[in-house]
């Protein structure tokens, strides 16, 4: 292996090589920076370029887009409340609120510095642990993804910025638009009014589009800010202190990312919804999640480019891919001739090496690039909002629009801007929509599926340990907080104060 | 405060607008008939539209060819994944676009398959086939040190415990669950179908021992089948497969099952004659390029010969779904 790392740096430094990493990790940034351009598309784009490169060129290419894009849709989710990838949807919940105290810059830097070691942290797993991850990937199934589904979903109560009600009728709102379209386990139509377009659902990216985008254009448009913004973003990176404060919750999202990363059919856009909950269900003070903290940045940040890592690992060892743009590198590397799975460590070591040496810097200089990178992009600041307004609507529509090259899905995202709008409006958090939209779709097949494989019968749930010790935290998640508010609320009532914590 | 709100219902309005818009121009999509010039075709992007997940047979196949077609037809083609619902939301997308040859529909034996169990509404009145590019081959595929030591042992296995033995497959009411209901049907036993979306999930849950056998073709898990972890135990077709031989086939078995599944390219019916000739033809060449080989021996692909061309392959997919209706019923 040693060798083999030693020969991916060779590689790697071959001017070439590096002059397309570079390329690659410069298209990332721009491709994540741009609402609407997705990593995964920008794979798809370049894949029929990649055809006349030799496969070391291609797949750094393609590799380094893959991972430097996640990072940069926290830009645009930091600074317009726009997620440049569906991957920095999470972000948005910390990072915009963030900026709109006027740290910005902070909020940007912690992004950089908790995707980098993210991405990095992730890289070294893939390259020393991939088998190992592999085959624990293997004991995952069905009820296993339903019951992780479970966890995400309960952790509403942490996310509903203290209006538990308010909480679930957005998860429930979220579970129900997930619903929408043909039951993919059956094919039965449901709430599509004989619509065909309706048929293939309601995807989420429209959706959260609408309601975290669009939704601020109408309110910054209606509170009239005609004047530029002075705020001046200097990105700045965290300091030790902050670090410091910031380093458990990146370590803990990391691993996690990692892990959801691996699961076939679970990818980053999952990881940081996740990990953005969990680190919200573990905080000392869960209601200041969505208020802009940094660790709310840190979280989705962190595991996202993990996730983005960790889903090479059943690419490369088993060929299977764990997530849609790893999909379509499988498909780029058959149409190069060559099968990922359990032998391609040995046939195609060098390769292997090579694109593994080439993730570890692409994530590394997410830390060196970013950050002039940014400063160009954050001059936008300063252009009127009566400019801005518009062409952030622009790039929503034709982003909605080139997902599945739908104009219905654009308009599904307007009407959620409209709705988003409102919502806020009557203080409803939105995270919880979020929360249903992306959960529900999976734990609704998974479960369906668990079913069939026992027979309709539910103990498969309970009987399986990884399910069973995953839907006991989530009740533990859950119930935990009503008995800690009944136990403040016990010792508040000695103290005759009133205040209760949740 | 005044000018506030106009500002306001003006953005208001203006979305009003463009959904009016997203509404009107996607009524027209589905009865308009092709304004292009059907002697400059093609002059812009084409769209390929899978409606299977990245990165299984079907959307491999459909990027192979697709590779080879762009570079005949010499303009940009962008493949789409819509998965779900055994590509019927695809069909219903592709059949909602204009017929003017630029959105062109990869199916699969799930088509019809769909039609003939009733849950597909565009039926051969709706799509013209392009041609038939692949006649798959499907098979049984058990974990190489599982509790299956070949095809009989299955057999006598499933007899023992009816409706205990979970077969994987992609897509529910599909093409695999319909050939695991003949082959049912052949050898008297009863299996418990588990329906996936994608190949790679359906792998992962076989090589964990969380089913006991998938339906499915060499091609998606040849990685394990080389490297020995997954091994085939039946073939469904009549000559034996190049570098298979050991694994029996059908006719071993005395059964006959022989679907395979077919993929190929479909375009709505108005689609002018001339453009469906030109896709047609590029479509015969696409399929004997080096490259394209390359890939169909590489996902066992060339084990048997699919060309069918249009009006051929439309006469074929009448005749399925006849059978299929047939054997829908029975069951």
């Amino acid at each position: 292996m040693i060798e083999g790392l030693i020969g991916g740096f060779g590689n790697l430094f071959v001017p070439f090589n590096l002059l397309i990493l570079i390329a690659g990790i410069l298209l990332g940034f721009i491709g994540g920076g741009i609402p609407g351009i997705s990593g995964t598309m920008l794979v798809i784009i370049l894949l029929p370029v990649s055809y006349a490169m030799d496969p070391t060129a291609a797949f750094l290419l393609l590799t380094s887009i893959y991972a430097t894009s996640v990072f940069s849709g926290s830009i645009s989710a930091i600074l317009f409340r726009t997620p440049g990838t569906p991957e920095a949807v999470a972000t948005v919940f910390d990072g915009y609120p963030m900026a709109q105290k006027g740290e910005g810059g902070k909020a940007l830097g912690v992004s950089i510095f908790s995707s980098a070691t993210g991405g990095v942290l992730g890289t070294i797993v893939l390259i020393f642990l991939t088998p190992l991850l592999a085959s624990f990937a293997l004991s995952f199934a069905a009820p296993e993804y339903f019951a992780l589904a479970l966890m995400g979903l309960t952790v509403v109560a942490s996310l509903s910025a203290g209006n538990l009600v308010k909480g679930f009728i957005g998860v429930a709102f979220g579970l129900f638009i997930a619903t929408i379209g043909l039951d993919s386990m059956t094919g039965t139509p449901r709430f599509t009014f004989g619509s065909g377009q309706l048929m293939s659902g309601i995807d989420f990216i429209p959706v959260l589009i609408g309601l975290f985008a669009i939704s601020e254009v109408l309110r910054q448009v209606q509170k009239r800010a005609r004047k530029t913004s002075n705020q001046k973003v200097r990105t700045e990176l965290p300091d030790l202190g902050l670090m410091k404060r910031i380093s458990g919750v990146i370590g803990r999202s990391s691993l996690l990312g990692i892990f959801i990363g691996i699961l076939p059919g679970i990818g980053a856009t999952t990881a940081a919804m996740l990990s953005y909950s969990e680190a919200a269900r573990w905080s000392k003070n869960p209601k200041e999640f969505g208020t802009g903290i940094p660790e709310g940045v840190a979280a989705p940040e962190s595991a996202n480019n993990a996730a983005a890592m960790g889903a090479m690992v059943p690419l490369l060892s088993l060929g299977i891919p764990g997530s849609a743009t790893t999909a379509i590198l499988l498909g780029a590397f058959i149409l190069h001739g060559i099968q990922p799975g359990p032998l391609m460590f040995q046939t195609q070591g060098s390769l292997v090496y090579t694109i593994l040496i080439g993730l570890l810097f692409a994530n590394l200089l997410i830390l060196l690039i970013a950050k002039p990178f940014i400063s160009v992009f954050s001059k936008i600041l300063r252009v009127p909002y009566a400019i801005i307004g518009p062409l952030i609507v622009l790039f929503c529509i034709i982003g909605t629009f080139a997902v599945r090259n739908s104009i219905f899905d654009v308009g599904v995202m307007l009407v959620f801007g409209v709705i988003g709008y409102f919502l806020e409006n009557a203080k409803f958090p939105l995270a919880p929509i979020v929360l249903g939209v992306v959960l529900g779709p999976i734990a609704e097949s998974q479960f369906v599926r668990s079913m069939q494989m026992s027979n309709n019968d539910l103990s498969i749930f309970f009987t399986r340990p990884i399910s069973l010790v995953l839907l006991l935290l989530a009740l533990i998640s859950v119930l935990y907080p009503l008995v800690k508010k009944w136990i403040n609320h016990r010792k508040t009532k000695h103290k005759g104060d009133s205040t209760i914590a949740s | 405060m005044k000018i506030k709100k106009g500002l306001f219902l003006t953005v208001l309005l203006a979305i009003v607008l463009v959904l009016q818009a997203c509404n009107s121009s996607s009524d027209e999509a589905g009865t308009s008939e092709s304004k292009g010039n059907a002697t400059n075709y093609p002059e812009r992007q084409i769209e390929v539209v899978v409606g299977f997940g990245a990165g299984g047979g079907s959307d491999n196949f459909a990027r192979a060819v697709t590779k080879e077609l762009q570079d005949i037809l010499g303009v940009n083609i962008n493949v789409v994944n819509m998965e779900g619902a055994a590509g019927i939301p695809s069909a219903d997308y592709v059949a909602r676009k204009p017929a003017d040859g630029y959105t062109i529909w990869s199916m699969t034996s799930n088509h019809p398959v769909n039609i003939a169990s009733g849950a597909e509404p565009n039926d051969m009145s709706v799509f013209k086939s392009i041609g038939r590019v692949q006649h798959d081959t499907m098979t049984l595929q058990v974990k190489a040190d599982g509790k299956f030591k070949d095809i009989d042992d299955l057999i006598a296995q499933a007899k023992s415990n009816p409706g205990k033995i979970s077969v994987g497959g992609t897509g529910a009411k599909g093409f695999d669950e319909l050939v695991l209901a003949q082959f049912e049907e052949a050898t008297g036993t009863d299996f418990n179908y588990v329906s996936f979306d994608g190949s790679g999930e359906m792998t992962a849950a076989l090589l964990g021992g969380h089913i006991d056998v998938i339906a499915e073709e060499p091609g998606p898990s040849i990685a394990q089948l080389e490297e020995g972890s997954i091994k085939m135990l039946i073939a469904f077709t009549d000559t034996k497969m190049e570098g298979f031989e050991d694994v029996p086939i059908s006719t071993d078995l005395g059964i006959d099952v022989l679907d395979g599944q077919n993929r190929g390219f479909m375009v709505h019916k108005d689609t002018p004659d001339e453009i469906v000739e030109v896709l047609e033809k590029a479509l015969e060449e696409a399929k004997d390029r080096p490259d394209y080989k390359e890939y169909e021996k590489a996902s066992f692909l060339h084990l048997r010969n699919g060309w069918l061309g249009s009006e051929d392959y439309d006469a074929e997919l009448e005749k399925q779904i006849e059978t299929y209706k047939k054997i829908l019923e029975e069951n």
